[in-house]
């Protein structure tokens, strides 16, 4: 009795073990390998429930597939104009043939390790053959860093695939820069361009202010003069007329006007301080000393 | 003895009873765990020993295989998340800048607020590929950007965004939030290469907004991270602090050029009315000066002509009579003096009555 339950007990036992290790459920973000006394033999990337060995025939080593970023470290880079370039970058990659990563490079942290120096030796060889108008341009082709970036993905690319069975996704500029050191004159040469162009905007100012008040100076004398001169016109039309006319009349009888207008005359000009010598025998004192009809 | 054993038997029997009670409730509370409700704002992804078997679980409750079967994951997709990069310290220290170029800002997540851990206990997800999933805003910290003419810029943007692909959100990419911050960064970074800092921090905002946006997308696309970008934002954009300054100099010159130039404009349109003014005045005065000659004339004319007209009636009276007239009114406020034409040597002038 206590015999067979025992042995129910160790069937149990046994076949839970058995359902437990021979199943392997494999998640959609990993990748299986299952090896046989550590010796892969299979690798499942197929989500979902396989089948095995039981441990410890055959176990199993999970690992991620999911695309994953590294940063590198700051490092300087010497462009083909020796010029000076602080860069450091993102890989983004992921394991894709997972055999082949197990025997290569073991872990994580050692594939991310050796996919640093790769990339940070492909990068420097490609830097070098660009130079530093390649990276900074205001050109129409525009900057050639996602063609660098692509260059070094695809190079970096083939040798991973080959070596770790890691796939490189990408390359991906985290920062660009030039070296502390370089900073402080990159300063003052942009506060040296500033006061520059501070300088070019105030003379313009004042140019294009001194332009407005010529213009308005010329502006202003051409109105006066055009109207200097029309009005001389219309007064000299005036004086014309006028002159017109008085002729005109005293054309009538040239000895009639020339007593009115010599007696206008004399009232006008002759005043109070006027000393007038008359002659005794002049006209006016005609009848004075001889009455008429007495002589 | 026969009676300690039905009592045993019937006490064993009760306990059977018990048990199998126990372990139907039991059975039944393993199936029950398999509820789960999906909320309004999110979608689900259910897994099949890992599988994704269904990547759409709309709103509402559902039912899934319990553990370890079937599992699920939930994913707030109406929601928009946000993400801060700051490139460059903007305080502007070099050490500073320095240091914090390496790292990134922590992911917040808010555990007491977050709704996904807002489930009962038998419905909460239990796989242990837990992404970050967060409605906090994300901050990460980039260097300086390089403008193309070698200026040094900073900048923080704003990237909204949604996920599109539940599925791919939540099973592509280890950090979702470093790969967005990476293509981000890089995108950024080759934009304002491109660009001259004067564009950069004036009329080039608008441009950058949306040349990011789109290459962002077509990134987020190509590494298939099932997200969505609703926005992107240039929140803040200067020069470093070591040339603000000098920065700041030439807006102001540019302002005085403006200035400069409105004040000549000002003087300009006072200057010309004014002008227009007095030459206005110079015509009417000619004007007038014309009208009043001509009708002068007109007047003495006309005058001259009626006296005229009498005057040829009786020539030599009317003249006499004119020429008398006329010395009748110069003579009296005349000093006069007579001479005698017969006389010898000059007239005497009295002297005292000389003027002055």
């Amino acid at each position: 009795m206590i015999k067979k339950t025992l042995s129910i007990v160790g069937i149990v036992v046994v076949a839970v073990y058995i359902l437990l290790t021979a199943f392997v459920a494999v998640d959609v973000t990993e990748t299986v390998v299952i090896t046989q006394f550590g010796k892969p033999v299979r690798v499942v990337t197929e989500p979902g429930l396989t089948v095995k060995w039981p441990d410890p025939l055959q176990t199993v080593i999970r690992l991620d597939k999911r695309l994953q970023p590294l940063e590198s470290n700051v490092s300087e880079f010497l462009t083909q104009d020796k010029k000076n370039l602080v860069m450091s970058n993102f890989i983004l990659w992921r394991i894709v043939d997972a055999t082949r990563f197990i025997q290569s490079v073991k872990g994580v942290t050692s594939a991310e390790r050796r996919l640093s120096e790769l990339v940070a030796s492909e990068l420097g060889m490609t830097i070098g053959t660009y130079s530093l108008s390649s990276f900074l341009t205001t050109d129409e082709g525009g900057t050639k860093i996602p063609e660098i970036c692509d260059k070094v993905t695809k190079t970096s690319r083939e040798y991973a695939l080959r070596e770790f069975g890691i796939e490189v996704m990408g390359v991906r500029l985290r920062r660009l820069s030039f070296p502390e050191q370089n900073l402080r004159s990159v300063y003052a040469r942009m506060s040296a361009e500033r006061e520059r162009m501070a300088k070019k905007y105030r003379a313009e100012g004042e140019e294009k202010a001194a332009k407005i008040r010529a213009e308005t100076d010329k502006e202003v004398r051409e109105i006066l003069a055009v109207a200097y001169r029309e009005s001389q016109v219309t007064r000299g039309r005036g004086d014309a007329e006028s002159i017109r006319i008085y002729a005109e009349a005293f054309e009538h009888d040239p000895d009639f006007f020339k007593l009115t207008r010599t007696l206008d005359a004399y009232r006008k000009c002759l005043d109070e301080k006027t000393t007038l010598i008359l002659s005794a025998d002049s006209p006016f004192f005609q009848f004075l000393e001889c009455p008429p009809g007495g002589h | 003895m026969e009676e300690t054993k039905s009592d045993l038997q019937r006490v064993f029997r009760h306990a059977k009873l018990v048990g199998i009670l126990l372990m139907i409730l039991l059975a039944v509370l393993y199936l029950a765990s398999g509820c789960y409700s999906v909320k309004p704002e999110q979608r689900g992804v259910v897994k099949r020993f890992g599988r994704v078997v269904n990547d759409n679980v709309l709103p509402g409750i559902h039912y899934h295989w319990p553990w370890p079967i079937e599992s699920v994951l939930r994913a707030r997709t109406t929601e928009i998340r946000s993400l801060s990069i700051s490139f460059g310290s903007q305080k502007g220290s070099e050490g500073q800048t320095a240091e914090a170029s390496g790292s990134y800002g922590e992911v917040v997540v808010n555990t007491e607020e977050d709704p996904e851990k807002d489930v009962p206990i038998w419905a909460q997800e239990t796989d242990r590929f837990v992404p970050v999933v967060s409605s906090e805003l994300e901050e990460g910290q980039a260097a300086e950007l390089l403008t193309g003419d070698e200026n040094l810029v900073l900048a923080t943007l704003l990237i909204q965004y949604t996920i599109k692909q539940p599925k791919s959100y939540l099973y592509n990419a280890i950090d979702t939030g470093k790969v967005l911050n990476c293509i981000v960064q890089d995108a950024t970074i080759s934009k304002i290469a491109e660009m001259s800092v004067d564009d950069v921090l004036t009329t080039g905002r608008f441009e950058i907004q949306m040349k990011l946006k789109e290459q962002i997308q077509t990134r987020a696309d190509s590494y298939d991270l099932g997200i969505r970008f609703t926005s992107v934002q240039i929140q803040n954009i200067q020069p470093p602090a070591e040339a603000a300054e000098a920065f700041r100099e030439v807006a102001s010159a540019r302002e005085d050029q403006h200035r400069l130039m409105q004040q000549a404009e000002g003087d300009r349109n006072r200057r010309l009315p004014e002008a227009r003014a007095n030459a206005n005045k110079l015509r009417n005065e000619a004007a007038a000066y014309a009208k009043e000659v001509v009708e002068m004339a007109h007047g003495e004319a006309e005058r001259f002509l009626m006296g005229w007209d009498e005057y040829r009636k009786a020539k030599t009276v009317t003249a006499h009579r004119l020429y008398m007239e006329a010395m009748e009114e110069i003579l009296p406020r005349v000093r006069k003096l007579v001479s005698d034409p017969e006389a010898e040597g000059p007239t005497p002038f009295p002297q005292n009555e000389l003027p002055p």
